[in-house]
């Protein structure tokens, strides 16, 4: 084999893969033709380097991330799951029953409402007097109050008098 | 796509992806984070997985953009010297190791001289062994600049040899 032609073509990039693994091998033997031992320091770089190799339990802390990172993997597929749709239809309904749930007091409140504005009376004349004689009832009363608070006032106005003079 | 599957497929370029990152973000822990990282993003988009046309320089792209990412937030200088050395080989003396580990050392320091986009290529290609495409896919850039970046590294390293060679240093 005819290295140093073989070294000419690998510095002119012409080599394939074949070839430059032949030169590696060659440059990392013991029998290195003497003018051609200036070019071993790269070759030996290049042993060197390829040695390099990630530690030992490297793939068993990569495993352990995988399966860590895995949990959010099966919930996602549990979306596709026709359970998962049935259990997000049923919460849909719940929501909906206890919506309608809240809201029908409400609607009884109103009937009844409704059924105070209804008529108790037939007769017109005869409510007329019954809403009559209850505001005159309520009319009254705000009189008393009104006299009974009012002696009070009177009462003071005549010590302030009694006092100024 | 399930476990198995997934572990088939993507773990055989975890070292490849490994050494990509490291020689970006120049720390083995954060280079093993980002390995990790673009793991469980393949993980979380497994259902593409089988239409990438190459998985491979899909992991690489990926990988990249999360390294220059890291190194961006932290404000530091993209390539650093990877602290450490952990070439071992039990049939040379302790004399030769240190030997072969200073001509490691000077080797890498020389690489980190070169632009970032032909550090990348000549670690794609001649550490990786991927095809010209395949880093064309991965870098985002056409193939004949695979073939330019992959031929003005190579002219540099040929010539940084030599003097080395002639001047000793």
């Amino acid at each position: 084999m005819d290295y140093n032609s073989l070294l000419e073509k690998y510095w002119e990039g012409e080599t394939s893969l074949e070839e430059e693994k032949m030169l590696r091998v060659y440059f990392n033997s013991t029998d290195v033709a003497p003018d051609l031992i200036l070019y071993k320091p790269f070759f030996l770089y290049q042993k060197v380097e390829q040695e390099k190799t990630l530690s030992d339990n490297f793939e068993q802390e990569l495993l352990a991330k995988i399966e860590l990172e895995e949990k959010p993997i099966v919930k996602i597929n549990r979306k596709q799951n026709v359970t998962y749709y049935l259990y997000r239809i049923a919460a849909a309904l719940a929501l909906l029953f206890g919506v309608w749930f809240l809201f029908k007091p409400v609607v009884i409140e109103t009937e009844q409402i409704a059924a105070v504005d209804e008529d108790t009376f037939d007769d017109p004349e005869e409510a007329f007097n019954e809403l009559k004689s209850a505001l005159l009832l309520v009319s009254r009363n705000f009189e008393k109050g009104k006299s009974e608070s009012m002696k009070g006032v009177i009462k003071i106005n005549t010590l302030r008098k009694t006092v100024k003079k | 796509m399930n476990l198995e599957e997934f572990k088939h497929i993507i773990f055989p370029h975890k070292n490849k992806l490994y050494r990509f990152a490291l020689q970006i973000v120049g720390n083995t822990v954060e280079a093993e984070d980002v390995v990790q990282e673009v793991m469980i993003k393949m993980w979380n988009n497994r259902g593409e997985i089988k239409e990438l046309k190459s998985i491979e320089a899909w992991c690489m792209k990926m990988t990249r953009n999360l390294s220059i990412d890291k190194t961006r937030s932290k404000h530091r200088k993209v390539g650093i010297i990877p602290e450490g050395m952990d070439y071992q080989e039990t049939s040379v003396s302790p004399y030769k190791q240190v030997e072969l580990n200073d001509t490691v050392k000077r080797m890498r320091s020389f690489m980190e001289t070169l632009p970032e986009i032909q550090k990348n290529v000549v670690q794609m290609r001649d550490i990786e062994g991927l095809t010209y495409q395949e880093i064309a896919e991965a870098l985002e850039i056409p193939l004949n600049q695979v073939k330019v970046n992959l031929f003005r590294a190579r002219k540099k390293i040929k010539t940084y040899l030599l003097n080395h060679d002639a001047y000793g240093l």
